[in-house]
């Protein structure tokens, strides 16, 4: 199959600043990809260039199409949540029906009030009136109903309280994604979404740091507490990232088999989090060693 | 032609004034009519005794083109009120979606920013007009019914007649004014939408600051005011040749009957159709469709950040 997104050479400069530095990636049919970074990392920037939201220089296909070329027909293909609540305060939850389904083809009206009817939220209120989880709850319904390709989420749960954020996610797994779909997420709270990733894509000063399947992490990254006495011979292999607690170190270690570290202590897989925390802070490591 | 549809329906969920402010001035005027004193009230043309003697006799035609002028009159704070509103919203326009950031969502939607700035020049310039319209058509009939009612049994009446075939032409005469003064006022709508789309904040001050400053440094430059006079043509021109006959308005007391001819002549020059034929109507259309190409342009990268 074909990938959603072909990315070839990617750069976009805010004056000095570096947003996109030379990316290049491609995302499959049928991935959940998480897009991780750290503030001004060159996330946002990066979904914005996928949506043609904002020009750069380099190639990129989304859905067979040049994002900058013509943003209204690549948006029949693509869906995205930018931030929670853009829905504008005045629109009324019919009128939100009302123009989606008059401006787009693929919208089905009865999926998005049959996903309301499960909700609180009164057909006749307006955004002003839902509370910030509604407000998702709302654009949620309007999105599920439309049958895109890819689905693009900015921080959909910022600053929504658990369990929206755990409802969000649920309904997206369960009644959005499918073989056919791809989505892209960026978020903060990488812990809550690491269990639904089947790819992750670390971005740093504008440069893709790390392009990989979430099955493909075990093999390649290890994680081993070590004791004072082995400190020497693990630092020989050259670890990513450690971190002194209790006056032991857990060292994360990234190319090296499960045969070159089981000496040193018991070996685990990180976690996304842990990896993003490894590799983020990696320069200052790399330094020290 | 459904998206174009949905699109204008977003502008007046959005925009609510456009179409409750005409609703609220027709109300103003029907209340006018039926509350007021008779002197003052029903037609806004004053017909009392100090300007007019009711002995006087009235003829059949002089009878019918009171009726216009009375109607035409009668809807005019209708369209005044659409006027300002619309300039509120031309305002408001492209820089309010950016304000709330909902333009995220709204560039989300597979709709162009070519239909979307369209959509709200179809609304300023064409379907607020017609809606204006029809409301004033509807207030000046129950108007005109109303009042007379009150005045059957005065004095009044007699100068009071409905008039099937003045009442269509004053309608057709009030649409086709009206949409020539949308062609005249083009590049006015297209320039609010451009500097809207592009302001990121005092919207009105960006819309009129460059005017005022272009013509006070030709005055202090130049010492001209060609700039004045262009904006005053474009601005005020339309009204000047809606007005061009109305210099030579006799008034006062004792020419009454004068009065009363002047004020059956005005019919035949209220129309503004005649405008369609000077070529600097056309070449503000011209700038207009620039204008607004500049407006979608620039909506097109433009966002919160």
């Amino acid at each position: 199959m074909s990938p959603i997104i072909a990315a070839r050479g990617l750069v976009k400069n805010y004056g000095e600043t570096h947003a996109l530095d030379n990316v290049s990636f491609e995302v499959e049919p049928g991935r959940i990809v998480g897009l991780i970074g750290p503030n001004g990392a060159g996330k946002t920037t990066a979904l914005k260039a996928i949506l043609g939201l904002t020009p750069f220089k380099g190639d990129m296909q989304v859905a067979g199409r040049d994002p900058r070329v013509a943003r209204d027909e690549l948006m029949r293909d693509v869906c995205f949540i930018a931030d929670v609540a853009v829905l504008p305060k005045w629109l009324r939850v019919t009128q939100a029906l009302d123009y989606v389904e008059g401006v787009h083809p693929k919208f089905q009206r009865a999926r998005a009030e049959e996903f309301l009817r499960k909700t609180d939220i009164k057909m006749k209120s307006r955004v002003r009136e839902l509370s910030k989880g509604m407000v998702t709850q709302l654009h949620l319904a309007l999105i599920l109903a439309i049958d895109a390709k890819l689905l693009v989420l900015d921080e959909p749960t910022l600053g929504l309280d658990l369990l929206y954020r755990r409802a969000f996610y649920d309904t997206l797994l369960n009644d959005y994604f499918t073989a056919e779909r791809t989505i892209i997420i960026t978020t903060h709270q990488v812990e809550e979404i690491e269990n639904l990733l089947t790819d992750v894509m670390f971005i740093n000063h504008g440069k893709i740091v790390l392009n990989s399947a979430v099955d493909a992490l075990p093999e390649r990254f290890h994680q081993v507490v070590v004791g004072p006495d082995k400190l020497a011979a693990a630092r020989v292999l050259n670890p990513i990232h450690e971190r002194e607690v209790f006056g032991r170190h857990g060292m994360t270690f990234d190319g090296r088999t499960a045969a070159e570290l089981e000496s040193l202590g018991e070996l685990r897989t990180p976690s996304i989090a842990d990896l993003f925390v490894a590799m983020m802070s990696k320069p200052a490591q790399g330094a020290a060693s | 032609m459904k998206q174009f549809v949905t699109l204008i329906r977003r502008e007046f969920w959005e925009h609510r004034g456009l179409w409750m402010a005409p609703l609220i001035a027709a109300g103003f005027l029907i209340a006018a009519v039926a509350l007021s004193g008779l002197s003052s009230g029903g037609f806004r043309i004053s017909i009392d005794d100090q300007h007019f003697n009711f002995a006087q006799a009235i003829t059949q035609d002089q009878k019918a083109k009171l009726f216009g002028v009375g109607i035409a009159a009668l809807g005019l704070p209708i369209l005044i009120t659409m006027v300002v509103v619309v300039f509120f919203y031309l305002a408001d326009a492209m820089y309010g979606e950016r304000k709330d950031r909902s333009i995220l969502f709204w560039k989300s939607m597979p709709v162009s920013d070519a239909a979307t700035v369209w959509s709200k020049v179809a609304t300023a310039l064409a379907v607020v007009p017609v809606y204006a319209w029809l409301v004033g058509m509807l207030t000046v009939t129950l108007g005109f019914l109303i009042g007379s009612i009150r005045v059957s049994g005065t004095p009044i009446e007699k100068f009071v007649a409905w008039d099937t075939g003045i009442w269509f032409q004053v309608q057709a005469i009030a649409l086709a004014n009206m949409l020539v003064a949308s062609l005249w006022y083009a590049p006015v709508a297209g320039y609010m939408l451009a500097v809207s789309a592009w302001a990121r904040r005092s919207v009105l001050m960006w819309i009129t600051l460059p005017p005022v400053l272009l013509v006070w440094l030709e005055e202090i430059i130049f010492k001209t005011k060609y700039i004045a006079a262009f904006i005053g043509y474009r601005l005020a021109g339309f009204f000047e040749y809606l007005g061009r006959e109305s210099a030579q308005a006799p008034g006062g007391p004792d020419r009454a009957h004068e009065d009363m001819q002047w004020l059956s002549e005005r019919l035949d020059g209220i129309s503004a159709i005649d405008l369609l034929g000077r070529i600097e109507l056309w070449a503000g259309v011209l700038v207009a469709i620039g204008l607004i190409f500049i407006a979608i342009r620039m909506r097109r990268y433009r966002d919160d950040t």
